[in-house]
C-alpha cells in the first residue's frame, strides 16, 4: 500500500511508466496469479516485474523501503537496461575475476530474493579480496554463512560469523538465521538461548521480544510462559503505538492456559485503544469461535458486522462470521456468510471446506 | 436497404460505445499515477507489442 501511495500514484512516475509500459497488477485473488508467479519464480510482495513485449524479463524490483526517489531511479535504470541481472552477467562472462562484478551479481541475487544463487559470487569476492581492501568481505561472508545455515543446515559458518562480527548491520539477521536453523531442527532450547543472547545485545528491541514470546506461546513452552508474558509486556511499553501486536500474543497465551475471561478482557482493552482496527476485531471474533466462548458469540458477530460495514468484500470476515453463526447453531446465516467468503476468495480451499461443512445437515451442532 | 443501413449504424454505435466503456473501466485506478489495466498477461503482451511498449506487472498484497 505504501508503494501504491508513494510511487504508483505519483504523477511523474505515472507519466514515465504510462509512456513506456502496459501496466497490470495481480494479487493472490486473481486467477492468473499462481501461474505468473510460478512462471517467473516470484518470491515476495510487492514485486514489480518489468517485461519485454514477448514476455522476456528485463528485471524485477522486490520489496519497498519507503524511498520513493530511489525506487523510481532503479525503475528507470532497469527500463534502460542498466544494472539488470542480465547486464551484469554479460559483463561477468567477459571478466569472471572482476571483484566488483562478482559483488554486484551477488547483491542483485539478494535483492531479487534469490539468495540461493548468491554464494557462488560472494565466495569469489572473499577469495579475490582476502584483506578486504574493497570493504565487501563482511557482507559477502554473511550471505555465505546465511546460505549455509538456512539451506544447507550447517550452522558452523554463522556461529563463526557471529563470534567475530562487529558490524551492526548484520547483528539481527545473523542471529535470526541461527534461530531459524534451530527452529527447523526442532532444537527449542537452542532457539531460546540464541534469542536470549541477542536480547542481551539488543535489550530494547521490541520486535525481537515479540518474536521470542510468540515462539514460546505458539510452541506451548509452559515452563517459559512467564518469560513470554514479561517480554510481551515490556515490548508493549517500549512501543505503545504498536502494542496491538502484544495483545495478539497475549491472546495466544490466555488461550493456551484456557483463561477465557482474561482473553476477552484483554481483547476488549485493546479495542478501547484501537476501536476501528478490523484485524483486531477479526482476531477477537476468531478466538471466540475457536475457543467456543458461547457467552461472546453475539459480541463476535457484532464486531465482524462492524468490520464488514467498511470492507464488505473482506472474505476473511465473512469466513469468521460463518463460523460464529455455525457455532451458534444458525445454519442459514452460517451458509450465507460462507458463500460470501467463497465468492470473494474462490481459490481458498479453507473457505470452501467451511461452506461444505456448514451445508451438511448432520454436521450441524444441535443447540 | 435503408433499414439495413440504419441497423448497421446502430450496431456500429453500440460496438463503439461498449468498447469505449470497457476502456474506461480498464484504466480506473489512479488519476495521476500509473494506469493499471484490467488485462491478462497475454493481452498485455499483445497490446505492448502493438504499441511498441514494455509490460509492468505489480504483484502486491491487498492489505
Amino acid at each position: 500500500m505504501k508503494l501504491d501511495q508513494l510511487v504508483w500514484q505519483n504523477k511523474d512516475v505515472g507519466d514515465y511508466i504510462n509512456d513506456r509500459f502496459i501496466s497490470l497488477r495481480f494479487t493472490s485473488r486473481d486467477d492468473e496469479y499462481k501461474v505468473v508467479r510460478a512462471e517467473y519464480d516470484l518470491k515476495v510482495h510487492p514485486t514489480a516485474l518489468l517485461l519485454k513485449a514477448d514476455g522476456m524479463e528485463i528485471e524485477r524490483i522486490c520489496g519497498f523501503d519507503g524511498q520513493k526517489d530511489t525506487y523510481f531511479q532503479t525503475f528507470r535504470d532497469f527500463t534502460e537496461g542498466k544494472y539488470t541481472l542480465q547486464t551484469l552477467l554479460s559483463e561477468y562472462e567477459r571478466d569472471p575475476e572482476n571483484l566488483e562484478m562478482n559483488y554486484k551479481i551477488g547483491r542483485r541475487y539478494v535483492d531479487r530474493r534469490q539468495e540461493d544463487q548468491s554464494p557462488l559470487y560472494f565466495t569469489k569476492v572473499v577469495e579475490l579480496d582476502p584483506e578486504d581492501e574493497y570493504g565487501y568481505k563482511t557482507e559477502a561472508s554473511y550471505y555465505i554463512a546465511s546460505h549455509e545455515a538456512r539451506r544447507n543446515k550447517n550452522p558452523g559458518p554463522m556461529q563463526a560469523f557471529i563470534a567475530s562480527n562487529t558490524d551492526e548491520r548484520f547483528l539481527l539477521s545473523s542471529y535470526y538465521d541461527l534461530v531459524y536453523y534451530y527452529m527447523t531442527m526442532n532444537k527449542a532450547d537452542q532457539v531460546i538461548s540464541t534469542y536470549e543472547e541477542l536480547l542481551a545485545k539488543k535489550p530494547d528491541h521490541a520486535p525481537l521480544m515479540y518474536s521470542m514470546a510468540s515462539y514460546i506461546f505458539y510452541n506451548t513452552m509452559e515452563d517459559r510462559y512467564a518469560r513470554g508474558v514479561e517480554l510481551t509486556n515490556r515490548a508493549m511499553e517500549l512501543e505503545p503505538d504498536r502494542a496491538v501486536s502484544g495483545y495478539y500474543y497475549l491472546a495466544r497465551y490466555y488461550t493456551n492456559i484456557k483463561a477465557f475471561d482474561k482473553l476477552t478482557a484483554s481483547y476488549e482493552e485493546a479495542l478501547e485503544r484501537w476501536p476501528e482496527n478490523k484485524t483486531l476485531m477479526n482476531f477477537y471474533a476468531g478466538d471466540i469461535h475457536k475457543n467456543e466462548i458461547d457467552s461472546h458469540y453475539d459480541r463476535g458477530i457484532e464486531l465482524i458486522k462492524k468490520a464488514l460495514d467498511t470492507q464488505p468484500e473482506g472474505a476473511h470476515f465473512w469466513y469468521t462470521l460463518g463460523w460464529l453463526y455455525y457455532k451458534k447453531g444458525d445454519k442459514e446465516e452460517a451458509v450465507a456468510a460462507a458463500k460470501k467468503a467463497v465468492e470473494f476468495m474462490p481459490t481458498l480451499k479453507t473457505y470452501k471446506d467451511a461452506l461444505d461443512l456448514f451445508q451438511k445437515e448432520d454436521s450441524f451442532p444441535r443447540i | 436497404m435503408k433499414k439495413a443501413f440504419i441497423l448497421f449504424g446502430v450496431m456500429c454505435f453500440i460496438i463503439f460505445a461498449c468498447s469505449t466503456k470497457d476502456r474506461i473501466q480498464e484504466e480506473d485506478i489512479g488519476l495521476d499515477g500509473v494506469k493499471f489495466q484490467k488485462l491478462t498477461l497475454a493481452e498485455a503482451k499483445e497490446l505492448a507489442g502493438q504499441q511498441g511498449k514494455l509490460v509492468m506487472v505489480d504483484f502486491f498484497s491487498p492489505t
